[in-house]
């Protein structure tokens, strides 16, 4: 399990690198929203649409506002963000009631309306990041915090992980991981500080940055986990060995990208 | 930072315990039986046994609260507690245990009002200028006597009685008394508790047209909507600090000097003369100034910071005595017990309304929803008003249990308002809304609320 998991790792990863750092920004959003309607192929099972054409037609969907956040993108930047980090704010409060407040969000159509706030900003900040001033850098800055963090949190909690996090949630966190979690990402804040342009100015400010990233990557990790409990699923998909699907992989990503794309705004407004 | 937090959670808190106890009072009067009462969600920190059986709990997470009724839905219980469950009651007194939360809440507003007028409020008798000479009539100060007929004798009541035609297309009769300019600025510079008002001929009324009447505003401030702005004494420039090592005291300037000019440009009060300065950053510019019976031309080498929006800003590095307002247009409104109570009421009765006309303005799409606020506004608002003093702090405690009240009666399932409908409905009907109908208003409802309040915090973060 985790040799195949160590094998996909390392073909993704240089290949997303790649995509990151050499694709023009066109082709980048592009590949960005393959990705991203993955997801929402996977996330229609969460839906629990079964018909391939029912399927399809919410992919397309998510296609079609994309392609209007695509037009909007230039205008409203702060706002969309603004919306998905309220989103997460909610999402934080959905998770610690669950299994409370779950009659309201599991209808098919709140689900897919959740689906929509939680893959099309992440869709919006990768694109929007990228294009920034070091845009690729920022990027790998937020991959290695977000894969730092799991990375971190799977060795720590393997190792003294005793007290369960959230259990109704997902029992295979602990708060041990949540401590190995934050000793890596502050670790990788202080390490890649000084090549950042944006972070030159910030002292403290940074490794607030890094904690509330951390905690909207979990946030996004359990949401994606809350919502796969409800309808009974273990992994979203069998797309990567090792890892399951698509959105298990980008889960904490959803959260933690757009809620980076505002942290940068309000920094360098 | 942690006087924002405890401010906000203390304010919570009370206000989450205020609306419960309402709650509670009404349903032991209905004999329902209570089995716990919880301020605060989540694991219980404190807990005590009442001997009616009730347990009163405080718990950790301190953003709202609740009252937990029998209910024989949820509840397995024997015959003899049947006529103790909530759902045994009649409609009309399940309706007034749900009214109880909100309507004590209103209460409560009133309550608190009334301390704030009992304790006195020191007020500006409202006198306004044109904001940039645009306004006909308004080039010298005039006092606003009243607006629409109402009379104002505070910049409250002009605020208040403006408001109310918010989204009309017609126009705004406004009384005005006008005022010698120069008497008042003179009253500023020397101040004197015996000085009147330097009212001159009689009053006027002047007529605003206006078009949709602040449905675009941002900003909530109804006069600048009108193009004035409350009139401010001139402060003459007369340095009452240098600071050390700053650009005015390496050009040699000290305190006492009266600054008249600058680059020939003359100044006649601080606002103009910060302006200029704070547009010139970095600039070497030159300044005429009275010293003692001399007057002398100094170059001064500015500096510059970069202020909030990151714009270079300029710097002197001088200050100058605050001047206070004439005494003539302070005065101190006072009422009595009785009176600061029921004026409590009244104020509380009237914000409850402009909440409400607010959101139905918002509804029809006459106010844009930016004027939602969530969580993180509440706290800054908090703690803002918990440090310009107390009475502030009651007066925004008020407002904010007015709030609540008027958001928890609101027609929409989940909220208080939305089981009232629930109640109604069966009065009417004579039959209970069958529990399908209300799942799917739950649903409705939820959705609706969790909508809101993704906007309301949105907008929080939008103005950070």
């Amino acid at each position: 399990m985790l040799k195949s998991r160590i094998v996909t790792a390392l073909v993704i990863a240089p290949l997303t690198l790649a995509a990151v750092f050499f694709l023009p920004q066109q082709a980048f959003a592009l590949f960005v929203a393959l990705i991203v309607l993955m997801g929402a192929w996977e996330w229609t099972a969460m839906m629990r649409l079964v018909s391939r054409s029912q399927r399809t037609v919410y992919v397309l969907l998510v296609l079609f506002i994309i392609v209007v956040a695509q037009k909007l993108l230039p205008y409203y930047e702060q706002t969309i963000f603004a919306v998905a980090t309220a989103w997460w704010v909610l999402a934080t409060a959905l998770v610690v009631v669950y299994p409370r407040a779950c009659t309201v969000w599991s209808v098919r159509g709140i689900k897919g309306l959740i689906g929509c706030l939680v893959l099309v900003p992440t869709w919006a900040a990768m694109v929007y990041i990228r294009d920034l001033e070091q845009g690729p850098w920022l990027i790998v800055y937020m991959f290695l915090m977000v894969w730092g963090a799991d990375t971190g949190a799977y060795f720590a909690g393997k190792r003294f992980g005793k007290r369960k996090l959230m259990p109704r949630v997902s029992p295979a966190k602990s708060w041990a991981g949540i401590g190995g979690a934050t000793i890596t990402v502050l670790l990788v804040s202080a390490l890649t500080k000084p090549y950042l342009h944006f972070a030159q100015e910030l002292s403290l400010t940074m490794y607030i940055l890094a904690l509330v990233l951390l905690f909207f990557s979990v946030i996004g990790d359990l949401t994606e986990s809350m919502v796969k409990r409800q309808c009974g699923i273990k992994d979203s998909g069998s797309i990567l060995p090792g890892h399951g699907g698509i959105m298990d992989r980008i889960d904490s990503l959803t959260a933690a990208a757009p809620v980076f794309a505002f942290c940068l705004i309000l920094l360098n407004p | 930072m942690l006087i924002t937090l405890l401010t906000t959670l203390f304010a919570l808190a009370v206000l989450v315990t205020v609306h419960e106890a309402g709650h509670y009072i009404v349903a032991r009067w209905c004999g329902v039986k209570v089995m716990r009462f919880s301020v605060g969600f989540g694991r219980p920190v404190f807990r005590h046994l009442g001997n009616n059986g009730t347990e009163y709990v405080f718990a950790w997470i301190p953003l709202g609260g609740y009252v937990k009724m029998l209910d024989s839905r949820n509840d397995e219980i024997s015959s003899v507690d049947l006529c103790c469950a909530f759902d045994h009651k009649s409609p009309w007194q399940r309706i007034a245990i749900v009214a109880a939360g909100p309507l004590v809440n209103l209460l409560f507003a009133g309550l608190l009002y009334g301390i704030v007028y009992l304790s006195g409020t020191p007020q500006l008798i409202p006198v306004a200028v044109a904001a940039n000479n645009s306004v006909s009539g308004f080039e010298t100060p005039q006092q606003i006597v009243a607006v629409d007929g109402n009379m104002t004798p505070t910049w409250e009541a002009v605020n208040i009685a403006l408001t109310k035609r918010m989204g009309e297309t017609s126009s705004i009769a406004i009384t005005t008394h006008p005022l010698d300019q120069s008497l008042l600025q003179a009253q500023a510079m020397t101040p004197n508790p015996l000085d009147a008002l330097p009212l001159v001929g009689g009053e006027e009324q002047h007529d605003f047209p206006v078009h949709q009447w602040m449905s675009d505003a941002v900003e909530f401030s109804p006069l600048s909507q009108l193009g004035l702005k409350p009139w401010r004494p001139n402060v003459p420039i007369t340095l009452d600090y240098v600071t050390p090592q700053g650009a005015a005291e390496l050009a040699g300037l000290t305190v006492g000097d009266t600054i008249v000019a600058v680059d020939q440009l003359p100044m006649l009060g601080y606002n103009e003369f910060v302006g200029y300065i704070q547009t010139h950053p970095n600039a070497a510019i030159k300044v005429t100034l009275e010293r003692g019976s001399r007057v002398l031309d100094i170059p001064v080498q500015l500096g510059s910071y970069t202020n909030e929006k990151g714009a270079p800003t300029g710097l002197i590095g001088v200050g100058v005595a605050a001047i206070s307002w004439p005494y003539s247009m302070q005065f101190m409104q006072q009422l009595g017990f009785l009176d600061s109570f029921l004026a409590g009421g009244a104020k509380a009765i009237e914000m409850a309304r402009l909440t409400l006309s607010f959101l139905g303005q918002m509804v029809q799409g006459l106010v844009s929803v930016e004027h939602l606020s969530g969580p993180i506004s509440i706290a800054k608002i908090a703690g803002a008003s918990a440090e310009s003093g107390l009475i502030t702090y009651i007066s925004f405690m008020a407002y904010l249990s007015v709030s609540l009240g008027v958001l928890n009666l609101l027609p929409v399932p989940m909220l208080d308002g939305g089981h009232l409908l629930y109640y109604l409905i069966e009065v009417v009907t004579g039959r209970k809304v069958p529990d399908r109908i209300q799942a799917i208003g739950l649903r409705i409802g939820m959705a609706l609320v969790f909508s809101i309040m993704i906007i309301a915090v949105a907008n929080d973060l939008m103005r950070l």
